[in-house]
């Protein structure tokens, strides 16, 4: 299986670049800034600041095509403006399937604001920022590299080696011409081997310890081995369309439900559909251009959001769907036993808990990595150190009217009751 | 994740490679030449494989095993592309719908998974039925599933479109030829009336009101229905005595005494799961009444098990029975007497049904399963000198679920011999099988046939034309079972096959190319929608669709409120006008010859309709216990007379025999039925049909032997004979002993009287164990009595239990597939259920009593036994050991006992069942090791192996759906399939334990009562079976473990079950019966 476990780093000198650029575009910020929000709150379910068209059409340069004049009153009244015959207005009508733009609750103020913001869109995001010439070189920090320790090491290994059968060439010989010397017949080993055997016989004490240490201890390791089996434990497959959860959960701040909806109610915490992603990517079709980092690689926007176009068969132009669309093929990345039975809702919803809790910081992870071992042990001890979210839930209150005072007082001794306490050691709890 | 989500291991198996498929299909990746090997002396001399090498390669085998385990593929997740709004992935969804297949009508709710229906049970919302649903209905879930249906439209034997057949069809049908159309009993208004298009366009008609069925046009010669099983006498009988050719509905609920000559209504015979439901609401002896049950038949049917007082009478003689209650009733209440004389044998118990009839007047029931119309009259004239008619039978509301025309049938096979018939459509039945040679070789004359069948039977391959039909989970429809009452079939999946619904072909051919969706909503709109009160159509119709059913509860109402009997009221409807004396007549010339033989239908296969399904094979007939086949019944002590082996066994098969009636001969095996009629035996139809992708069918064709009755009915009773012959077949019995010996803390049963005017201690004394203290001998209660402390779940927390009232469990057995397909236990056949080896979690244990188990009178049956024989305690064993001749039966659903002293869990080597806190005895099958000590200990015997991986091994291939892709789409998602080598058992539907346990905290209410179901529990519509905590005062499972009836089987080993039974009460005077 293809595990990954080199983590990418972001360099901190990204990170101070990023500041520093954000510093500089600062001074103009404040004015635009209150254009998006102002247009993210009035236009963006029908508009999209490129050109492209989402319910209307794409505001790209209007302040251009139309004087500000026209386009205030247009916003304050489009109606208005079809009814007495605007030529423009009618146009617009016609071709945007005589469907009135309603009236927005702005005014002159903030329709400049807006105004202003749709003429310099980018101001304020400095994330992606000009992109680095060479490629991604500039904010791809090198993968931490253990290979010069191994180098270093072995090299050292292979000295100690040499040394050692220098040595003990220089010592046969040593020997041996002593016993020359001397007139004797030299009995002693003549080759390496021979001498190493002389010196196991010499120690055979040492040489037992030795074994017996080696081989439990390979025992030992063969046993954490297969403690190791099926334990995927940082597992971060590449996933077929370069979902970031990094920007969506983590710089989009989008709660992890909005996605994974029937994590309250099911066993399965669910893969949105991609009609869930086609709510905002609808609008967010990626025609900015900008590039984002997956797996320490530069990638397109606009390449990973035409993905879903691709899948769905849907056409960005006429905003209409194909016959033809395809499945995704995610890769699982957390895998549970068949004979376990793990929901989701029971967790999430039931017990309260974050989905950081098992998922660890998906927010920061731009591929989703295993962050639990997933093991059973780590399920038990969970269950151990937990106290049940009893607070305010009438199911729990029944269950503890039905308590026998002996039996409160052994599951009340540390004054919380754990999840092993009510049972979430059991075996059909989780195995049926 | 979305239910198109695959797992694949490589690419052979995403590719479906035959090579793949084979090998996956095998246990082992080539076959072992183990004994070929072994046998061969001159290769096991010439091998040269040493110990050591033998060694060595072991020892690369485990290295390679563990190196393999640490390979894990890369699994895909594939969520839906646009996820249906009412789909959560992992929620299952509940669609109402409506089961009809011509034999059984039942509302049903179908739970389905990520768009996959995987079990049905019956819809509470129906007043008809109460949510009560039979086994066949249960289980049809699986035959949608059935890979062996047809794929494709067909033309001469071979595939084809839907547009080619059109084309052809739609010319040949057309220009004024003789287009006959053969169906089952048609109740869906839609369909009748697109039926009456097509044959007659000209004389089409809307129909006004729904109130009436609509008419068949005028040349109704080109509709012919019949019904596999015939009530043709009795609709006849009805026609002849009311005017009207229709079953009445029977309100058994109503009814204080009931009277059944030979039908039996609570299992094969005509509406069985609305009748079932009334039955049992009058069987709680807790209750202000309790009804009285009189059986006379010949064969021991599910309803003879369940009377009160069951007399074994040839069939030939219930003619005679009803005629002599006739009199017995007309003396008392001023009537002429008619010709006839109860039989010897049976002449004090039709007084005493006939006693029990006149005290309940107007309030009791009297059916008989006869399909003479002579007898049917009579029958009729019983029940309207009671003055039943109005009360507890409705003719005002007749049933719509039988409407086969004997006469008709054979009209029409003569027109086809004759030529006449220029093109036939068969729909929904299976002539060629059920009809034989006649039908077939007269189809052969007809130039035209088209077939609607949804698998190749035997007139699909017999006609030019099949036109699969949808399956009923993938069809809409409508229905009217009884007058004034509508149901509603929903899709609940999309056409797995390229099948169309024949409603919709047969438009198609009628030059409409409306779908039937619409057509039954138009046509709902136009007659159901204007009397409705609604204001908008969609609000009606979705209502409708909501609930299944529209109008259907008035009726519950209306049964729950039984008018008061006033004497010599005349009733509502148009009297009663038949001549009786000429029907007596008719009657009292029936003679008694030889062996008479009873033809029908059993509770598993029906008429043949679900021949096909494995489970309802495997499902143990309620009576005999015997699965996968049919065979002759026959009475034990006349068995030993003609020397036949009377005791099955896994060593000790079933004689054959050669039955031969109406010039046909069927060779069955020959079993023992206590309770037969002398001089009478039985055969089940339906059988003799392939199941799954068996190569030979299993049991065998008995519809050839059904005799016709001189007015064109077919009749079920016929003379026929049998003769010994050469050879054994060994039987699949999932039961082989017979009596309880005894033991009054295995079936505990009462009387009436006992219990209405003893104390608990009369009849349901509680256990003593002998102890001795200080040299001398004290009785003690088995609490009293422990080895270990015991798990703390009284009174904490949950305690999950079932309380099983044994009154009102009639052994149908729908629990048993509930639990097989909720529980993804695995189809085993004949072969391994022969050997012990069925995985039933729930069983239902039928005991039958021994001459020395008197009624009513509890504990010391030894003693007694003793005394009367006269013997040793051997030998008053032995004689307990076999049934008595016209034995009591008692039904005893047997599941795990979860007890809280369990015996497995001590001895368990692993720990892999243990205790858990909520009163369940879990099994962990990934820990099991497969010692099987606690099979061994368990003393219920309710624990089952899997000795094979049935989800793979060849030798399962042809009877296990869950070995075939589309099989397996029938498991459910939340229960794990049980590997080889490991133990498992009745978990109590623990996963729904748990779901419900998660909804309750999700909407931080206490679990109520009722919402948390087993599979047997949510089946029994009787309540036989209820689910509940038994910590929760309120719940009523613990009123069932309160309940003065309640006991626990074999309490006096102490294992202190969760399982509460409440024991049986018969409608009796102690010692009489």
């Amino acid at each position: 299986m293809n595990k990954i476990t080199n983590l990418t780093k972001e360099s901190t000198l990204f990170k101070v670049f990023l500041f520093c650029l954000s510093f500089l575009f600062f001074q103009f910020n404040s004015y635009s800034q209150d254009g998006k929000k102002l247009f993210k709150a009035n236009c963006a379910a029908c508009h999209s600041v490129g050109a492209n068209k989402v319910v209307g059409p794409g505001l790209q340069g209007v302040t251009e095509k139309r004087s500000a004049e026209w386009l205030h009153s247009w916003i304050k009244n489009s109606g208005e403006m079809i009814a007495s015959g605007d030529g423009d207005a009618v146009a617009i009508f016609e071709e945007y399937g005589k469907v009135i733009m309603p009236p927005q609750p702005v005014d002159d103020a903030q329709i400049d604001a807006i105004l202003e913001y749709i003429n310099n869109p980018n101001d304020g995001e400095t994330a992606a920022g000009p992109t680095p010439p060479g490629g991604g070189d500039l904010t791809t920090a090198a993968p931490e590299d253990n290979s010069t320790m191994i180098y270093v090491f072995g090299a050292a290994i292979l000295l100690l080696v040499i040394l050692i059968f220098t040595l003990n060439r220089t010592g046969l010989f040593l020997r041996e011409t002593i016993a020359k010397n001397e007139g004797e017949e030299y009995k002693g080993p003549t080759t390496l081997w021979e001498s190493l055997r002389e010196v196991m016989r010499n120690n055979k004490g040492i040489v037992a310890a030795v074994v017996i240490v080696l081989f439990f201890g390979g025992l030992l390791d063969l046993m954490d081995g297969a403690f190791e089996i099926g334990v995927h434990q940082g597992y971060k497959p590449e996933q077929p369309i370069k979902f970031s959860h990094k920007i969506h959960a983590g710089d989009d701040k989008i709660d992890c439900n909005y996605c994974h909806s029937s994590a309250r109610h099911s066993k399965t915490s669910g893969i949105p559909s991609l009609n869930v992603c086609m709510n905002c990517h609808k609008h967010i079709d990626g025609s900015s251009g900008k590039t984002f980092m997956y797996n320490g690689k530069q990638y397109s926007m606009t390449e990973e959001i035409q993905k879903i176009y691709d899948h769905l068969d849907y056409d960005r132009e006429t905003q209409t769907y194909g016959d033809n669309p395809t499945p995704v093929q995610w890769v699982k990345i957390h895998n549970l036993p068949d004979h376990v039975f793990f929901s989701h809702a029971q967790h999430v919803t039931a017990g309260k808990q974050k989905c950081q809790t098992c998922h660890g910081p998906v927010e920061e992870m731009d591929v989703v990595a295993q962050d639990a071992p997933l093991t059973m042990k780590w399920c038990i001890e969970c269950h151990n150190a937990t106290a049940v979210a009893t607070e305010g839930n009438g199911y729990y209150d029944e269950m503890h009217a039905r308590m026998t005072p002996e039996f409160k007082e052994q599951v009340m001794e540390d004054g919380v009751i754990t999840v092993k306490e009510i049972g979430g050691w059991e075996c059909a709890k989780c195995h049926y | 994740m979305a239910n198109s989500t695959k797992y694949w291991k490589g690419l052979e198996q995403l590719e479906n490679d035959s090579s793949f498929v084979e090998a996956n299909q095998n246990e082992f990746a080539e076959e072992l030449p183990v004994t070929e090997f072994l046998q061969d002396k001159e290769t096991l001399e010439g091998s040269t494989t040493s110990r050591r090498d033998f060694l060595k390669y072991l020892g690369f085998g485990v290295a390679a095993a563990s190196l393999a385990a640490c390979e894990t593929p890369v699994t895909k997740a594939i969520p839906y592309l646009n996820k249906p709004e009412e789909i959560i992935p992992g929620v299952a969804n509940y669609y109402a719908s409506t089961f009809y297949d011509g034999h059984d009508f039942c509302p049903v709710l179908v739970k389905t998974r990520e768009g996959r229906p995987i079990f049905v049970s019956g819809n509470s919302a129906c007043g008809m039925t109460g949510g009560d649903v039979n086994a066949r209905v249960n289980a049809s879930v699986l035959s949608l599933y059935d890979n062996t249906r047809l794929k494709a439209p067909m033309a001469g034997g071979k595939e084809t479109t839907w547009d080619a057949i059109d084309a052809e069809l739609g010319k040949t049908l057309k220009g004024g030829k003789n287009v006959r159309v053969l169906t089952s009993t048609v109740i869906s208004p839609s369909f009748q009336h697109i039926l009456n298009d097509f044959v007659n366009s000209s004389a089409a008609m809307d129909v006004a009101e729904g109130e009436e069925m609509p008419e068949a046009p005028t040349s109704t010669q080109h509709i012919v229905t019949y019904d596999t099983i015939s009530y043709s006498g009795m609709l006849d009988a009805n026609k002849a005595s009311f005017g009207k050719r229709a079953i009445p509905t029977y309100k058994f609920a109503n009814a204080k005494a009931i009277v059944s000559v030979g039908a039996d209504f609570l299992s094969g015979w005509l509406d069985s799961i609305m009748y079932g439901k009334g039955y049992t609401e009058r069987r709680k002896p807790e209750g202000e009444w309790m009804s009285k049950h009189f059986q006379f038949e010949a064969n021991m049917t599910l309803t003879g098990s369940n009377a009160d007082v069951r007399v074994p009478v040839k069939p030939s003689e219930y003619g005679a029975v009803v005629a002599a209650l006739y009199n017995a009733v007309a003396a008392k209440v001023g009537g002429s007497k008619i010709k006839g004389d109860a039989p010897a044998s049976a002449a004090a118990d039709v007084a005493a049904a006939a006693e029990s009839l006149l005290a309940a007047k107007g309030e009791s029931i009297v059916v008989c399963g006869s399909n003479d119309k002579n007898v049917q009259i009579l029958v009729n004239a019983l029940n309207n000198m009671l003055g039943n008619y109005g009360k507890t039978i409705d003719m005002d509301h007749v049933s719509y679920t039988k409407q086969g025309d004997d006469a008709k049938v054979a009209e029409l096979i003569k027109d086809m011999e004759a030529g006449k018939v220029d093109a036939l459509l068969i729909y929904g039945v299976d002539p060629v099988y059920s009809m034989g040679n006649k039908f077939a070789s007269a189809l052969k004359k007809v130039k035209t046939t088209v077939s609607f069948a949804s698998k190749m039977d035997d007139t699909a391959a017999a006609c030019q034309y099949v036109c699969p039909d949808n399956h009923w989970l993938e069809s809409w429809n409508d229905a009217m079972p009884v007058a004034g009452h509508y149901a509603l079939t929903q899709p609940t999946i999309s056409p797995l096959f390229d099948t169309r619904q024949a409603q919709e072909s047969i438009l198609k051919w009628s030059g409409n190319n409306t779908s039937y969706y619409d057509y039954i909503q138009a046509y709902w709109e136009r007659n159901l929608f204007p009397g409705s009160g609604a204001l908008m159509f969609s609000d009606f119709w979705n209502k409708a669709l909501h609930d299944g059913i529209y109008g259907v509860s008035a009726m519950h109402a209306h049964a729950e409120a039984p008018v008061a009997a006033a004497e010599g009221e005349e009733m509502a409807m148009g009297g009663f006008n038949a001549d009786v004396n000429a029907a007596a007549a008719e009657v009292a010339k029936v003679k008694s010859g030889g062996t008479e033989l009873v033809l029908y239908v059993k509770e598993g296969v029906g008429c043949g309709n679900s021949a096909d399904n494995p489970v309802l094979q495997e499902l143990p007939d309620p009576v005999t216990k015997i699965t996968w086949d049919n065979y002759v019944t026959m009475n034990p002590s006349e068995m030993k007379e003609q020397g036949f082996n009377t005791i099955l066994g896994q060593e000790s098969p079933a004689n054959m025999v050669s039955v031969t009636a109406n010039g046909a001969t069927v060779e069955l095996p020959v079993i023992a039925q206590p309770g037969q009629a002398k001089g009478t035996i039985g055969i089940a139809l339906g059988y003799g049909k392939k199941v799954g992708k068996m190569s030979e069918p299993t049991g065998k064709n008995a519809y050839p032997l059904l005799a016709m009755a001189k007015d064109g009915a077919v009749s079920y009773y016929t003379v026929a004979t049998i003769t010994p012959i050469e050879g054994t077949y060994p039987i699949a019995a999932a039961q082989t002993h017979q009596t309880v010996m005894g033991r009054d803390s295995i079936i505990r049963e009462t009387t009436l009287d006992v219990f209405k005017g003893g104390s608990k201690e009369d009849y349901n004394p509680d256990h003593l164990l002998i102890a001795h203290e200080n040299g001398e001998q004290v009785k003690k209660k088995t609490e009293e009595f422990d080895l270990w402390a015991t798990h703390p779940v009284k009174d904490i927390g949950h305690r999950w239990g079932l309380s099983i009232d044994m009154n009102l469990c009639t052994g149908c057995g729908a629990c048993v597939t509930a639990c097989n397909l909720e529980n993804n236990i695995a189809v085993v056949g004949k072969d391994e259920v022969r050997r012990g080896r069925e995985m039933h979690w729930l069983r239902i244990d039928r005991y039958y009593s021994s001459e020395h188990e008197p009624l009513g009178n509890v504990g010391g049956t030894h003693e007694k036994t003793m005394e009367a024989t006269e013997k040793g305690a051997i030998g008053a064993y032995t004689e307990m050991e076999s049934p008595a001749d016209n034995p009591r039966v008692v039904f005893q659903p047997m599941m795990c006992q979860h007890c809280n002293h369990a015996g497995c869990e001590t001895v368990c080597p692993v720990a892999a069942t243990t205790h858990s806190n909520e009163g369940l005895n879990m099994m962990a099958y990934n820990r099991c090791i497969g010692t099987r000590y606690c099979a061994n200990n368990c003393a219920y015997k309710v624990r089952r192996f899997n000795w094979f991986n049935y989800m793979a091994y060849h030798k399962f291939e042809e009877i296990n759906p869950s070995q075939d892709d589309l099989g397996r789409m029938v498991l459910n998602p939340d229960v794990v399939v049980r590997a080889r080598g490991v133990m498992e058992k009745c978990s109590m539907c623990v996963q729904n334990i748990q779901a419900g346990k998660l909804e309750a905290k999700k909407a931080g209410t206490p679990v109520m009562d009722g919402s948390i179901q087993t599979a047997c529990s949510s089946v029994c519509g009787s309540g036989a079976i209820t689910f509940g905590d038994l910590n929760d005062k309120d719940s009523k499972v613990r009123a069932g473990m309160d309940s003065n009836r309640a006991y626990r089987v074999i309490e006096e080993v102490g294992q202190d079950p969760n399982v509460y039974y409440q024991l049986k009460v018969r409608n009796v005077k102690q010692n009489e019966a």
